[in-house]
């Protein structure tokens, strides 16, 4: 199956988008949808153009990206550090798990409120929704991945007279790798998602507020730029992060 | 292969002590191993005493299920017995696994070198043992390679000469070539002794298959299903190197249907299950 995937020509990655954009140009050109609502893909192109020389999209784009990072890497590295704490230490697993689970059920944007209250309307609010998101996936991949290491690999390089310290990083940390690894991609996209959301309700700046304040002031132009651009951003993170998993993890069945 | 003088090695007699002038490589004094399984106490071997000579070649042949894995276990360290004691020479046996014998996140290369990485070998120097090995067993050109991109056959290469390179005092293999077909198990049963020829190491092999029992040791142990004791004992008095066809020679025949005549009701459950 993953094989014929990556058998399959590149073409056929991107033939339903483009003729989706091509419908969209033909159904806005011959007049079946209004342009004032869904301005032609072709429109929309020059205001790109327009939009990045001259106005501010770029540093909006640069907002959302730079927002989704840092959230997502202080998540990561909490979540790191919690599912590790949890993967070795039963106690720390019991003492954990009821927080953890009740925060993975729980939608983060719902808790900014709260977030607001505590540490005010600026921007670490945001950052710590974003980051919880992300903190959660990592955490439990994180734990996953420590509760699945095959212990006759474990056995195998003992038998070598393998120390505690060779023993973490030559069976331990690979063998954990790929589970922290799919949690780390998936904290990424969850990430970018949680940034929007909190970019609609409490930024004034970034996509997510150009979304929402495009939509206030009708520039449908501009609303369709900002969620085009959003797709792509995270279109591009998922197929970076393939790729960076395929250089870490070479040995991975793919 | 076929240049390399035999070597000399002591062969212990059928009662299975050695030579009294050798210290033996290996001595078991009334093992005994159970496991607990659901509060009940399963004794999986009972009353094991047996010795081997350094450089010797001795299989313990069993069916399946009968704790020989338990036994190569215990022998590496990795089992605590229940009673009775395990002498090694040097230190705990290094094991050959029958299956995932290989680390998936390593190389070809990383795999082979692995015991001696451990014991801080320099990297230049572990290296250059393994591609030497890796080159003279048809691996040459495949260290970067990782172990799902090798066929069952090249996996197993690849753990004896890992079991080789890490200098162990006693080899204990557990059954490594019952899931390779007939041609890839006769040439690596070949490998096997040709680099146990080179080596002054003891080697305790695990498998269910008489011949495969014969055409390698030293001398055989027949355990029993479980609790697994042991039932009997072969020297397998033929000289060395053995070529294949040795197992179709009348004397091979007349001692593997002694065996199976003392043993081939024990031995059948695992014939058929192997």
């Amino acid at each position: 199956m993953a094989s014929a995937i990556r058998q399959a020509h590149w073409a056929y990655s991107i033939w339903l988008p483009f003729t989706l954009l091509g419908v969209w140009q033909l159904a806005a050109t011959a007049g079946w949808l209004d342009p004032l609502f869904f301005p032609p893909p072709s429109k929309l192109a020059t205001a790109a153009v327009r939009q990045f020389l001259q106005g501010d999209l770029a540093f909006q784009v640069y907002s959302t990206l730079t927002r989704s990072f840092l959230g997502f890497v202080a998540g990561t590295v909490a979540g790191l550090l919690c599912g590790a704490a949890m993967g070795l230490s039963a106690r720390a697993h019991r003492s954990l798990e009821p927080l953890v689970s009740a925060l993975y059920s729980t939608p983060k944007i719902t808790l900014l409120p709260m977030l607001m209250l505590l540490v005010g309307v600026g921007e670490t609010s945001r950052l710590l929704i974003i980051a919880a998101g992300c903190f959660i996936l990592v955490a439990m991949h994180t734990l996953d991945g420590i509760a699945s290491v095959d212990p006759h690999y474990v056995d195998m390089a003992r038998n070598c007279g393998a120390s505690r310290r060779v023993l973490f990083h030559r069976v331990y940390l690979p063998a954990c790798t790929p589970h922290v690894f799919t949690g780390m991609r998936l904290a990424a996209g969850r990430g970018l998602v949680t940034t929007l959301s909190v970019e609609m309700v409490s930024a004034g700046e970034g996509l997510g507020n150009v979304i929402l304040h495009s939509w206030q002031t009708f520039s449908t132009e501009r609303l369709y730029l900002a969620i085009i651009l959003t797709a792509l951003l995270g279109a591009s993170l998922h197929q970076s992060l393939r790729a960076l998993e395929k250089r870490l993890i070479p040995w991975r069945k793919q | 292969m076929g240049e390399m003088q035999a070597p000399v090695r002591p062969i212990s007699t059928a009662s299975g002590t050695a030579p009294p002038n050798t210290s033996p490589a290996l001595r078991c004094e009334a093992l005994a191993v159970s496991f607990q399984q659901n509060g009940v106490r399963v004794p999986i071997l009972r009353d094991i005493s047996f010795s081997a000579a350094p450089g010797e070649f001795v299989s313990l042949l069993g069916p399946s299920g009968c704790g020989k894995t338990t036994l190569l276990r215990t022998l590496a360290g990795l089992v605590t017995p229940e009673s009775g004691a395990v002498f090694t020479a040097n230190g705990p046996g290094r094991m050959v696994f029958q299956e995932n014998a290989l680390f998936p996140w390593m190389t070809v290369l990383d795999n082979a070198c692995f015991g001696l990485e451990i014991e801080q070998t320099p990297r230049a120097e572990r290296e250059s043992r393994a591609r030497l090995l890796l080159e003279r067993y048809r691996l040459g050109g495949r260290e970067k390679a990782y172990p799902h991109e090798l066929s069952l056959g090249m996996k197993q290469r690849v753990a004896v000469i890992r079991g080789f390179l890490s200098n162990p005092g006693l080899l204990l293999m557990d059954e490594p070539f019952a899931a390779l077909d007939w041609q890839m198990r006769l040439t690596l049963q070949e490998e096997l002794l040709d680099l146990w020829a080179q080596d002054s190491c003891t080697v305790l092999f695990v498998t269910h298959d008489v011949d495969e029992a014969i055409l390698l040791s030293d001398r055989i142990l027949v355990l029993s299903p479980q609790p697994g004791t042991i039932l009997g004992e072969y020297a397998v008095p033929f000289s060395r190197p053995r070529p294949p066809e040795l197992s179709v020679r009348d004397e091979f025949v007349a001692l593997k249907r002694r065996i199976l005549a003392d043993f081939g009701d024990r031995l059948t459950g695992a014939r058929s299950a192997g």
